[in-house]
């Protein structure tokens, strides 16, 4: 039977709520501000599609929803990477 | 009955249980399924959970190999810039880095420290970061740079844990059904195996109690129980056959030789009482003599028969050559048939080996002749003849011109002391074709009857011992 306790600690997800764990940063408005500062950086010639992505994501960003915003201009980001 | 008593019967039942076929086959049966249970669980979990993380890893370690090589162009500066621009595409926000100085302070990426567990060089590590606040899953791989420069690229593995938890708990699920099943199905087998267990062993109890008339009832399954039952049937007939001949032989003794033995014991008392001289005690004396070797050699002829019955003689089983017996028995009843004023024709081939009893075959030879010179008439032909008909096959036939046998009678001319009507006036006592036929059953053969000559006024008696030339 010991085995069948084995597979369970196996199984189990390895959660373990440590205060001192590192923090992401890539989420917090100050990342915002990092990619529209990029964003603004690819200049004149990006697709009205990916400055939209762009636009709503500053929007999101502003609002405070950071997270949101941040997946936005990721897209925006990429879509404009993608047109080089 | 006391507790301790009690108690101890249960656990002198639990031993038998444990030690039987049954328990063990089904343990057996239970292992068999749950091995084969953990081993889909096994397949299962490195098909899916173990594929994604072999693909987390693989994109990890792909990246760092990236980034490593920016470093060699470009050092800091460029794994900065590489980190920065890998983190605006990452729409999946998946993604961790973070390069850090050797006092271990931050120079880009993504993570606001390095983690406390990943402090070994260039390693794997499983670990957690905080997102919003809330300890998310990580999978990282630090890199030393150089310069005390340390690289650290992780993945959030939260969709790997989720699928993980998926999984463990469908896993845990379907092995508790497993073992219900295994379990389950167990007993049945357990109890399957009782249940067809018991028919043969009910049977035995009955003919150890003494009902030797029962015997295992079979399936139409046509397994290996109805075989073990089948060969349980058939060592009961033997039994059983040896039983009835056993019977018979005392039955014979009871009876047939009850009469000859008061008949010799009158004559003798007779005698005694009243004989006037002693010329005639002697001659009562010696017919008595007679009687009692009369007696004693159907004594001998009963054991015969119940030794060739019981079959046990097989282990005395030799080859020899059939054509030499049938030579010594001519020559024996050739010089009767002779003094009877008949005669004996042979014909045989060279050489007829056989394996089997050579007394046994030689009796049974003698006393078919013996038949025949004693129902043929003086200046009748006798025909004793052998071949082999077939390579495991030996066939003896001694044909006379005596009155024959009627068909009616044939088929009980080879009970014990059977004799027919017409054949009362002459001597013998009814054991002669018993010994034959009992001779040939444990020859694998037969005793057949017939007529010599079919159609003629005096048919003779054909009698055709066949026997198999193999053990
Ligand atoms: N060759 C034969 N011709 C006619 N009848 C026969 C012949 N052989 C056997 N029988 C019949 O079958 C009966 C049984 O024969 P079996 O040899 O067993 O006994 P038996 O010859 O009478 O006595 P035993 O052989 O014991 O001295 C005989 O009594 C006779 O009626
Ligand atoms: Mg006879």
């Amino acid at each position: 039977m010991a085995w069948v306790f084995a597979l369970l600690l196996l199984f189990a997800p390895s959660v373990s709520a440590e205060h001192a764990a590192p923090r992401l940063m890539s989420d917090s408005p100050e990342y915002c501000a990092e990619l529209l500062g990029r964003f603004a950086a690819l200049g004149p010639q990006v697709s009205s599609q990916s400055r939209a992505l762009a636009e709503e994501g500053r929007k999101l960003c502003l609002e405070g929803q950071s997270r949101s915003g941040i997946a936005k201009l990721r897209r925006a980001l990429k879509e404009a990477q993608r047109e080089e | 009955m006391t507790a301790p008593a009690e108690e101890n019967g249960g656990w002198r039942d639990l031993g038998a249980y444990l030690k039987s076929a049954g328990f063990r086959f089904a343990t057996l049966f239970a292992v068999l399924f749950l091995a084969a249970m953990v081993g889909f669980a096994f397949m299962l979990w490195w098909g899916t959970a173990g594929t994604l993380s072999r693909q987390i890893d693989d994109a990890i370690r792909a990246d760092a190999l990236g980034l490593q090589e920016a470093w060699r162009s470009g050092g800091t500066a460029a794994v900065v810039d590489a980190i920065g621009e890998r983190l605006a595409v990452d729409i999946d926000d998946h993604a961790i880095y973070l390069l850090a100085d050797s006092a271990g302070l931050r120079i880009g990426g993504n993570l606001d420290r390095w983690p406390a567990v990943a402090q070994a060089s260039w390693s794997w590590s499983a670990d957690t970061v905080r997102r919003d606040g809330v300890a998310v899953p990580a999978r990282m791989h630090h890199v030393p740079l150089g310069q005390g420069h340390r690289l650290l690229v992780g993945r959030d593995a939260t969709d790997r844990e989720k699928l993980r938890t998926l999984l463990s708990e469908a896993l845990l699920w379907s092995f508790a059904v497993a073992v219900a099943f295994a379990i389950a199905g167990a007993a049945a087998l357990r109890r399957a195996l009782g249940e067809r267990l018991r028919a043969a062993s009910m049977t035995a109890g009955a003919i150890a109690a003494g009902d030797l008339t029962r015997r295992v009832p079979l399936s139409a399954q046509r397994d290996e129980f109805d075989q073990l039952g089948a060969s349980m049937n058939a060592m009961l007939d033997r039994i059983d056959q040896l039983m009835v001949g056993i019977k018979g032989v005392s039955d014979s003794i009871a009876h047939d030789l009850r009469t000859p033995i008061a008949r010799a014991r009158m004559r003798l008392e007779n005698a005694l009482m009243s004989a006037p001289d002693e010329e005639t005690l002697r001659a009562a004396m010696e017919t008595t003599v007679a009687d009692l070797d009369g007696i004693s050699r159907v004594f001998q002829a009963l054991l015969r028969i119940a030794e060739a019955e019981a079959g046990a003689r097989r282990a005395a089983f030799a080859p020899f050559d059939l054509a030499q017996v049938l030579a010594d028995a001519a020559e024996v009843y050739g010089a009767l048939a002779e003094e009877r004023g008949q005669h004996l024709q042979t014909s045989w081939p060279d050489k007829l080996e056989m394996v089997g009893d050579r007394d046994m075959v030689l009796q049974a030879i003698a006393n078919l002749l013996d038949n025949a010179v004693k129902f043929t008439p003086q200046g009748g032909t006798i025909r004793l003849n052998a071949s082999a008909p077939a390579r495991d096959r030996r066939e003896i036939s001694v044909c006379d011109e005596g009155p024959g046998l009627a068909p009616e009678d044939r088929a009980r001319a080879g009970e014990r002391f059977f004799r027919a009507d017409p054949s009362r006036a002459l001597p013998g006592s009814g054991l002669g074709l018993s010994l034959v036929k009992a001779v040939a059953a444990l020859h694998g053969g037969g005793l057949r009857l017939g007529d010599a000559q079919a159609g003629a006024e005096r048919t003779g008696l054909e009698a055709r011992l066949i026997l198999s030339s193999r053990a």
